[in-house]
C-alpha cells in the first residue's frame, strides 16, 4: 500500500493500526481508551436529551457533579473572568486538560487497565504455536561393503497449536513475510539428501480456531479456514524473488498439504553417526527443535 | 549620461514602443499614436521647463542570497580578472592541473582518495563531508563546490548530483566525479564554469551505495550484482539471510555461467565454439549441456544457486513518494543510504534541480507533473482555445521537429497550474537530447524512486540519467535498433579488440563435478561501459548537467522609466526579468508550499519620499493602458518569475530636495538578489 496524493488526502492514512496489517499483516487494533459515561464504575447513566447537543450537556453536567463529589472538585478549574493581554477581556478555565481524554485517577483508570489487559491477554492466547508432535528416524538401510553411507528416512509431524494461523491473509501476500519451514541439519560434509531438500516450505500453518465464514454458509471459510480439511496453501510467493531471477527448475521440496498439520519426510545417506536435528522456523509461530535419535 | 540626453532617451523609446507594436495598424490609429507620442514628450517637456531633470542611472548588482539574509551582491568591478582565461576552444583548460585517469574504474578507496585531494588542491571552491555512513560504516563522501568568494554554498541555488545508488551500475560514479574535476579544474581557464561557480551550488556525492559500489569495482560480479544496500535479506524464504551468495569458484576473478553435459540438455556450443546457444531442431546430433546457472555454488542445498545474494531492498524504490512494500520493502527511508541522502536534501532547499546517476539504456527520465486525467480522457477533451490546443499531440511534435531534430514533448496533459513545469522540461530535455545525442528523453516513474521525491516532495526539477545501454548504439550495425550475438562479437573483436570475452571452457566444480564454464561477456561490458568508453560519456552528460545549471532562474532588473506624475510627484518604472529557462520557483513547489515567492521592495533616500500606495495593477501612462505596472506597497510586493518570464513595477516618489534616489530591491531564493538604483535630480535641462 502507498499513499496516493490525489485519492488519499481525504483518508487518516498512516495510522499504526494501517501499517501494522496493510504493510506488516499483523492483527492490528486501534483501541481509544477512555470513556468516562461507560468506565466509571457506578456512574449513573444519563437519559438521553432531544438531540446530541443536549445529551452532550447532560452527561458534562453528570461528569462535573461526579467530580465534584467524589474528587473535591480537583479536575475543573471554575471559570473566572481573565484579561489576556492580547485577546482582551474574557473568562479562563475549565477540565484540567489532563482529564478530559484520559481516565480518572483512582478506580476508573484501574478498570480501564484491567478490563484492557484481559482483553490483551485473550488475544495473547490466540498467537499461533508452532510445535513438533513427532520426530522419527528409521533406518532403511545399513552400511555395508566399502560403503560408509546408511540410508535413513527422516519423518516428523508439526502442528499449528495456537488458535490463529501462521500469517494473516493479508500478510501471506505481502513482501517481507515467508511461509514456515522445517530444515534437516544434518553435518554438511556427512550427508546426501536423496529425497526432500534440507529445508521444506510448509506454506501457512492454520491455527486450532475456525473462523466464522464473513459469507455465511457454515464454519469455516473465513480468511483462512481452519481444520484439515482445507486445501493446500499457495505459497506466499507464486515464484520466489530467487526463481523470478534465476528461472524455475529445482527448487526446495514442498509440504503443504493445508490445515494445521504438517507432515514432512527426507531420505538421506549419511555417513557414519552424524546427529540428526529437525528445526521448524515459523515467524509468527516461533521457532520447534527436535534432536532425533536414528531408531 | 547628461540630462540632455536622458529626455531624448525617454522620448526616443516611447516612440519605438509604440511603432514597434503597431506596426500594421491603420493609417488612422497611427496617426492617433503619432499624437500621444507628441503629449508625452509635452508632459516631459513641461517637467523641463518646471526646473525637474530626471537621470535614470542605474547600478545593477546580482548575486543569489536567500530573502532573509541577502549575501553580499559580488561587485564585478572589484572582483579580479579570472586568472587564467582561456578564449581559444582549442587551448589549454586546466586539465593537468589535476591529472586524473578517466580509463578505469574506481574502488571507494580511490575515488573518495580524489575527492580529498580534489578538495585540498581547490580549498576555494570545494568542502567535503561525510553525510552519514553506510549500513558497512563507510562514509557517503560528498563534494560541496561553488565559488566561496561570492557567498555561501547554501546562499545560492544548487545541483544535485549523485552515482550509483544502485551498486552495479558504477559508471555512475566516474560521471559524477568527472563533473567534479570539470568544474574545479576549469574554474580558472572556462568564463562559463566561472560565471556559473560564481553563483551556482553543485552538491556531488559520486557513490551513493558506498558498499555495494566497491564491491562491484573491485570483487568478481556479475554486472547485475550487487545492486541493493547491504540490508541482510531472506531472499529465498528459508529462514536464513544472504547465505547463498555468488561465488567466484575458480578463481579467475570473472563471475560466469555454469553449464553441464547433458544428453537431454537445450543448448549447444555456436559454430564458432565462443557461445553457448539454443538447440533449434531437437533431432540435431550435437553435444549438448543443461544450463546450471551463474556460477557458485548451492550454499543451502535447495537446488537453486547463488538465489540467496546479498543485499536488502532496492534503494532506489526506497524514497517516499510513491513507495510501496513489494518495492520498497521495509519501510521507506529503511536504507541508512537513502535516509542519509534525503535528509541532507530537506536541511538544503537551495537544491534546484536533482541528477541521478544510473544505468542503462541512454535515457533521459526527467520528472514530470502528475496528469490531469487518462490519456483517454485526454482525447475526447475539447481542445483548449489557441493554435496549441487545436493541433494533436503527434501534430505540434512535428512542428517542433521541422526546426529541431531533437525537440522533445511529452505526451501528457497536466493541470493549468502545472503547465510551465512540463513545458520548462520539455525545453530542457530537448536540450539535453541534444548535448548527449543518442539519449532519449522520457518521463520517469514514481515507484519510491530517489527523482520522484526530489520533484514530487521538495520541487526540485529532477532527472534520472540512464547511462550507456549495453553497446546497442556501438554494435548494431544494420541499425535495427538491436544487437544480433554476431553483431556484439563482431563489437568484441573489433572495437574492444578481442578484449571482453570469456569463451566456453572445462571445469571440476568442487560440488557439481565436470562442468563448462564460459560463453559470456565480462564485466563492464552490457551495464558498465569498458573503460575506453568512461570519459566520452561523462563529458557529454556533464555538459548536460552544466547547461541546466546555466539555466537556473536569474533575476534582473530592467528597463528604468520615469515619469512626471504631477508637480514633484514622479513614477518610477521597473521590471524584473528572468530570461532563463527556469522559473524561480516549480510549480510543484507552489503546489507544496514550499516555495518562497520573489519579493520586490524600493527605499527613497536623500530628499526623495516614496509615496505610500496600495498594491495593484497601475496604469501609468493613461494614454497606453496596455502598459500596466504594479504597484509597490511599502511593505514590497510578492511575486512569482517563469522561465522567460517579466513583471513590471512601479512606484510614486516625491521629490522634497533638488535630488534623491530611489533603489530597488528584488530577493529570489533561487533566482537571486537584483538591486537597482535610481537617481533624480531637479535642475534646468542645460
Amino acid at each position: 500500500m502507498s499513499y496516493d496524493e490525489l485519492n488519499d488526502r481525504r483518508y487518516g492514512f498512516g495510522m499504526s493500526s494501517d501499517w501494522d496489517y496493510l504493510q506488516l499483516g499483523v492483527w492490528s487494533i486501534t483501541t481509544e481508551l477512555w470513556n468516562p459515561a461507560k468506565d466509571i464504575p457506578g456512574f449513573p447513566a444519563v437519559e438521553p436529551g432531544a438531540d446530541e447537543a443536549e445529551t452532550r450537556l447532560r452527561v458534562q453536567r453528570a461528569l462535573l457533579k461526579w467530580q465534584d463529589e467524589k474528587y473535591g472538585g480537583k479536575l475543573f478549574v471554575p471559570w473566572k473572568k481573565y484579561k489576556h493581554p492580547e485577546l482582551g477581556e474574557g473568562e479562563i478555565g475549565g477540565w484540567v486538560p489532563l482529564y478530559p481524554s484520559n481516565a480518572w485517577p483512582g478506580e476508573p483508570l484501574l478498570n480501564v487497565c484491567d478490563r484492557h489487559f484481559r482483553f490483551e491477554l485473550f488475544r495473547a492466547g490466540l498467537m499461533p504455536d508452532i510445535v513438533i508432535n513427532d520426530a522419527r528416524a528409521r533406518v532403511v538401510q545399513a552400511a555395508s561393503g566399502p560403503g560408509k553411507y546408511r540410508i535413513i528416512e527422516v519423518t516428523a509431524s508439526i502442528e499449528n497449536k495456537g488458535p490463529l494461523a501462521t500469517h494473516t491473509a493479508r500478510g501471506a501476500t505481502l513482501r517481507g513475510n515467508r511461509e514456515d519451514v522445517a530444515w534437516l541439519i544434518v553435518d554438511r560434509d556427512k550427508v546426501k539428501f536423496l529425497q526432500g531438500t534440507p529445508y521444506q516450505r510448509l506454506g501457512v500453518i492454520d491455527g486450532a480456531m475456525r473462523v466464522p465464514s464473513a459469507g455465511g454458509g457454515g464454519g469455516g471459510g473465513g480468511p483462512r479456514a481452519g481444520g484439515p480439511e482445507s486445501p493446500p496453501e499457495d505459497p506466499l510467493y507464486p515464484e520466489s524473488p530467487a526463481q523470478r531471477r534465476f528461472g524455475g527448475g529445482a527448487a526446495p521440496a514442498e509440504a503443504r498439504q493445508g490445515g494445521a498439520r504438517r507432515e514432512v519426510r527426507w531420505l538421506i545417506a549419511v555417513e557414519g553417526d552424524s546427529p540428526l536435528k529437525v528445526v521448524v522456523s515459523s515467524q509468527k509461530g516461533g521457532t520447534a527443535v527436535r534432536d532425533i535419535k536414528v531408531q | 549620461m547628461n540630462a540632455k540626453r536622458t529626455m531624448r532617451t525617454m522620448s526616443a523609446r516611447n516612440t519605438m514602443s509604440a511603432a514597434d507594436s503597431r506596426e500594421t495598424m491603420h493609417t488612422k490609429r497611427r496617426t492617433r499614436m503619432e499624437r500621444m507620442t507628441r503629449t508625452l514628450g509635452r508632459i516631459a517637456a513641461v517637467a523641463s521647463a518646471a526646473g525637474i531633470v530626471i537621470l535614470a542611472l542605474a547600478t545593477v548588482s546580482v548575486s543569489a542570497a536567500p530573502p532573509a539574509a541577502p549575501a553580499p551582491s559580488p561587485d564585478p568591478a572589484a572582483a579580479p580578472a579570472q586568472a587564467k582565461l582561456q578564449k581559444s576552444p582549442g587551448g589549454y583548460h586546466g586539465e593537468l592541473d589535476f591529472p586524473i585517469s578517466w580509463k578505469r574504474y574506481y574502488g571507494y578507496a580511490e575515488w573518495t582518495g580524489i575527492m580529498r585531494d580534489l578538495q585540498k588542491k581547490y580549498p576555494a571552491l570545494a568542502d567535503i563531508q561525510s553525510i552519514g555512513k553506510s549500513r558497512m560504516g563507510r562514509d557517503q563522501l560528498l563534494l560541496t563546490i561553488t565559488a566561496k568568494k561570492t557567498g555561501k554554498p547554501e546562499d545560492k541555488p544548487a545541483m544535485w548530483v549523485d552515482g550509483a545508488i544502485h551498486g552495479n551500475e558504477v559508471n555512475g560514479i566516474t560521471c559524477s566525479l568527472y563533473l567534479a574535476w570539470y568544474l574545479l579544474t576549469r574554474y580558472d581557464y572556462d568564463a562559463f564554469v566561472h560565471d556559473l561557480l560564481d553563483r551556482t551550488t553543485f552538491y556531488i556525492l559520486p557513490g551513493l551505495n558506498v558498499d555495494a559500489n566497491d564491491s562491484y569495482v573491485r570483487f568478481p560480479n556479475t554486472e547485475n550484482n550487487p545492486r541493493e544496500t547491504y540490508r541482510p535479506a531472506d531472499d529465498d524464504g528459508d529462514g536464513l539471510y544472504d547465505e547463498d551468495q555468488t561465488e567466484d569458484v575458480d578463481g579467475d576473478g570473472e563471475l560466469t555461467m555454469m553449464y553441464v553435459e547433458d544428453p537431454a540438455g537445450d543448448w549447444k556450443l555456436s559454430p564458432d565454439k565462443r557461445r553457448f546457444v539454443r538447440v533449434e531442431d531437437p533431432r540435431e546430433e550435437v553435444l549438448r549441456f543443461r544450463r546450471l546457472g551463474p556460477e557458485g555454488y548451492d550454499n543451502d542445498g535447495d537446488g537453486l544457486i547463488n538465489e540467496d545474494d546479498i543485499g536488502g531492498p532496492d534503494p532506489n524504490r526506497n524514497f517516499p513518494y510513491g513507495w510501496s512494500i513489494d518495492q520498497g520493502y521495509p519501510y521507506p527511508m529503511s536504507e541508512i543510504e537513502t535516509r542519509n541522502v534525503f535528509e541532507f536534501q530537506l536541511a538544503h532547499p537551495n537544491i534546484f534541480a536533482s541528477f541521478h546517476y544510473h544505468n542503462t539504456g541512454r535515457l533521459i527520465m526527467f520528472q514530470a507533473p502528475p496528469a490531469a486525467q487518462p490519456r483517454g480522457a485526454q482525447a475526447a477533451a475539447a481542445p483548449a482555445g489557441g493554435p496549441r490546443g487545436q493541433m494533436s499531440y503527434e501534430q505540434r511534435l512535428e512542428e517542433l521537429r521541422k526546426t529541431d531534430k531533437y525537440a522533445y514533448l511529452a505526451d501528457r496533459q497536466v493541470a493549468p497550474e502545472y503547465q510551465h513545469d512540463l513545458d520548462v522540461q520539455n525545453a530542457i530535455v530537448s536540450t539535453g537530447a541534444r548535448i548527449l545525442k543518442d539519449y532519449t528523453p522520457t518521463i520517469g516513474g514514481l515507484s519510491g524512486q530517489a527523482h520522484a521525491a526530489t520533484y514530487y516532495m521538495l520541487g526540485a526539477y529532477a532527472y534520472l540519467m540512464e547511462l550507456w545501454g549495453s553497446p546497442v548504439f556501438e554494435a548494431d550495425l544494420d541499425g535495427d535498433g538491436r544487437v544480433s550475438d554476431e553483431e556484439f562479437m563482431k563489437w568484441i573483436d573489433i572495437e574492444l579488440m578481442g578484449q571482453g570475452w570469456i569463451a566456453p571452457y572445462k571445469f571440476k566444480h568442487p560440488d557439481l563435478g565436470d562442468i563448462w564454464m564460459g560463453g559470456t561477456a565480462r564485466k563492464h561490458i552490457g551495464r558498465t561501459p569498458p573503460a575506453r568508453y568512461i570519459e566520452t560519456e561523462a563529458l557529454r552528460n556533464a555538459n548536460f548537467v552544466l547547461y541546466c545549471a546555466s539555466q537556473f532562474p536569474q533575476v534582473e532588473l530592467t528597463d528604468v522609466k520615469v515619469t512626471p506624475a504631477a508637480g514633484n510627484l514622479f513614477w518610477v518604472e521597473i521590471t524584473a526579468r528572468n530570461s532563463r529557462v527556469y522559473p524561480t520557483s516549480s510549480d510543484r513547489a507552489v503546489a507544496l508550499k514550499r516555495a518562497i515567492m520573489d519579493r520586490i521592495a524600493v527605499s527613497g533616500k536623500s530628499g526623495l519620499s516614496v509615496v505610500e500606495i496600495a498594491a495593484g495593477p497601475t496604469v501609468v501612462d493613461p494614454l497606453d493602458p496596455a502598459a500596466r505596472s504594479e504597484a509597490i506597497p511599502s511593505k514590497g510586493s510578492e511575486f512569482r518569475l517563469k522561465g522567460g518570464d517579466s513583471k513590471r513595477f512601479c512606484v510614486l516618489v516625491k521629490l522634497d530636495g533638488r535630488e534623491g534616489w530611489v533603489e530597488f530591491t528584488a530577493r529570489s531564493r533561487h533566482g537571486g538578489t537584483a538591486v537597482k538604483r535610481v537617481d533624480l535630480k531637479a535642475g534646468r535641462a542645460s
